[in-house]
């Protein structure tokens, strides 16, 4: 049984303006949902309607087999962390957490096992007695995170917890949040325009974009087998190339910027249709195998473990992950080849992907 | 942050451009202040024929002068209660205004506007409208039994002049609230709603202690207030009657140095109150100006 169901979810400002599109989404239970788009795409929007902080303009919801449209934010058996954290600045980190403990009646001595229990999870040892404003950025996402883990709801709710945070502390809390999530087994609900932080986390991926789904899957599912241009392009980091070309004779795309592709499998017969053929940064190889065309490198970024070309062809420009065993000079050309295999086809009017 | 600042090397320039401020001080707040200080040390007679030093008796005569000492516990009940009065109003107008989405603006507007009426005119209106013979709020009380007559009944008439007094201020407190309220983040009360804190809850529990500084700086401006700007609004309503029941430390200042000609005493008087409002801008400068981070 689903945890968290949505059918056909959809909110219209007063204004007019439509951001959630009908959404239908099953998240299992113990499962953590990612939703990732780039801003404005609704997801806020849409967790925030599961919370009951937004109405609902058309649509059910259901949390834990319960519809929860009439149900005010506090009888839905949720918690939710907030992006800037929204710890009550005046009351010690004790009270934070008790907050909502207090206030649905529950017992002095429960509260305090609680409260322990999450200060013990949650390595707060000693800031107990703190305020907010002591702790530092990491200890006050911590203290969110207490303040929803006490009241044990049937979901925890995240809005882009890890936004307000460095680069280094993101990827600790990441790891940290995921544990905790695995080991509680508690259904979450996570928003974030971080495509990495939703490739990492999520168990159930979902790719949203101007108020619509554009995919539901595991991370690894939806990065290999993107269904539209616009997924493809936002997973991923380098992002994925896309070369338009038109399909010639058999399984031959000929690159509107110059040079061939080779195809494979059900491509080989869609000749003559105008394509976009999306090929990740990783795939592309240099100086291997049967050369796909000559591009000339304008630009070598070092990143350590690996570096990334830039390529010029014609008037697009593309970018390959490499090996370090090579050096390259800019302002070379270089043969580049581009495996049938990891070659993604998607429709050009449309941007679905051509299977 | 490093603050921009502008180094002189003279400092006849600096002091040609902060002339005109000096003056004023110098003119307006500080001679005076010196001159009430020196005749409280003296004492006239009424037709300032023959000045005497007479050292702290003015002082003396102050504090064994029981309508001196009941003009004082006169003050203390009047300026409190303004200052409750104004507080509670103008908060529960800045909820209220909070919670409203559409057309908030206009009622803000509206609940501001009093802001700009001068106390003697206020003061004027609520003469008019509580008169004891043709006023339209006398009228309506004597329905429900009750009979006004503010310039017999000294309750009344402290009544009387707190509510004029607070109509000005409730704009001002509602105006500070309001900035206070909408200082709050948004996402601390959905999260307090997500603790299952219902609107009165979360208003005693987040919002009303975060209020906290507001609230302080708010209470000693409104006493500074009732303490020292209301004269225009005893004078256009009670004149300090009936009796001496209205007859604030202020009014007692003017009273005292203008109609009764005991310039001395008055002086006094006026150092009394200068006395006090140093304590409340000294209150305010050492509590107030600690902030609330969210």
């Amino acid at each position: 049984m689903a945890a968290v169901s949505l059918k056909g979810i959809r909110k219209t400002y007063p204004n007019g303006l439509e951001v959630v599109k009908g959404i239908d989404l099953e998240i299992e239970n113990g499962k953590l949902c990612v939703l990732v788009g780039p801003s404005g795409c609704g997801k806020s929007t849409l967790l925030r309607m599961i919370a009951g902080l937004e109405s609902v303009t058309a649509g059910h919801i259901e949390i834990a087999g319960k519809d929860v449209a009439a149900l005010e934010p506090a009888e839905r058996d949720i918690a939710m962390v907030f992006q800037n954290y929204a710890l009550y600045p005046h009351m010690s980190v004790f009270d934070n957490i008790a907050y909502g403990l207090r206030n649905r009646g529950t017992p002095r001595n429960e509260i305090k096992a609680r409260v322990e229990e999450a200060e013990k999870l949650l390595a707060l040892d000693g800031l107990l007695q703190r305020r907010p404003r002591e702790l530092s950025g990491g200890q006050r996402q911590r203290v969110a995170m207490g303040r929803a883990i006490v009241r044990r709801p049937s979901a925890f709710l995240f809005d882009e917890p890890l936004s307000n945070l460095d680069a280094k502390l993101r990827t600790q809390m990441r790891v940290e949040i995921r544990t905790l999530q695995q080991r509680l087994g508690v259904t979450s609900v996570y928003v974030t325009h971080d495509q990495l932080e939703a490739m990492t986390m999520a168990d159930q991926l979902v790719v949203m974009n101007a108020g619509q789904i554009e995919q539901v899957g595991t991370p690894a599912q939806v990065y290999d087998a993107p269904v539209s241009q616009f997924v493809a392009g936002f997973l991923g980091s380098p992002a994925m190339n896309f070369l338009p070309g038109t399909i010639q004779a058999a399984g031959d795309l000929v690159l509107d910027a110059g040079g061939h592709v080779t195809l494979t499998g059900t491509a080989t017969q869609m000749q003559g249709q105008r394509v976009i053929a999306g090929v990740r940064p990783e795939a592309i190889g240099i100086a291997q195998g049967a050369p796909a065309f000559t591009a000339r490198l304008e630009l070598v970024e070092e990143l350590g473990s690996a570096r990334l070309l830039h390529l010029r062809l014609g008037q697009t420009t593309l970018v390959a992950v490499v090996g370090r065993e090579t050096a390259f000079a800019t302002g070379q050309d270089l043969p580049v080849s581009i495996p049938a295999a990891s070659v993604h086809l998607f429709n050009e009017k449309t941007g679905r992907a051509l299977v | 942050m490093q603050a921009k600042r502008v180094t002189f090397q003279r400092t006849a320039l600096p002091l040609a451009l902060l002339a005109p401020q000096l003056a004023v001080t110098g003119i307006f707040f500080l001679w005076p202040a010196y001159q009430a200080m020196r005749q409280s040390l003296y004492q006239e007679d009424a037709f300032g024929l023959k000045v005497v030093f007479s050292g702290l008796t003015n002082f003396y005569d102050l504090a064994v002068d029981p309508t001196y000492l009941a003009s004082l516990l006169t003050t203390l009940v009047f300026s409190l209660s303004v200052a409750a009065v104004s507080l509670s109003f103008g908060l529960l107008l800045a909820v209220l205004a909070d919670g409203v989405g559409r057309g908030s603006k206009f009622y803000q507007l509206f609940l501001v506007w009093p802001y700009a009426v001068a106390p003697a005119v206020s003061g004027v209106l609520w003469v008019y409208m509580f008169d004891p013979s043709i006023g339209p709020i006398t009228k309506l009380l004597r329905v429900v039994g009750i009979d006004w007559n503010h310039q017999i009944h000294s309750g009344q008439a402290l009544a009387l002049i707190v509510m004029a007094s607070c109509a000005k201020q409730i704009a001002y407190n509602f105006l500070f609230f309001l900035a206070g309220l909408q200082s709050i983040p948004k996402s601390l009360l959905e999260a307090a709603a997500l603790d299952a804190a219902g609107p009165i809850r979360r208003f005693f529990t987040i919002q009303f202690p975060l209020l906290t500084p507001t609230s302080f700086f708010l209470l000693v401006v409104n006493m500074v207030y009732a303490f020292f700007e209301t004269f225009g609004v005893i004078d256009a309503t009670t004149y300090g009657g009936p009796g001496q029941s209205t007859n604030i430390l202020v009014y007692r200042v003017f009273n005292d140095g203008f109609k009764n000609q005991r310039i001395g005493a008055s002086a006094a008087e006026s150092v009394v109150l200068l006395a006090i409002v140093a304590v409340f801008t000294f209150i305010q400068f050492r509590y107030v100006e600690r902030k609330v981070e969210y």
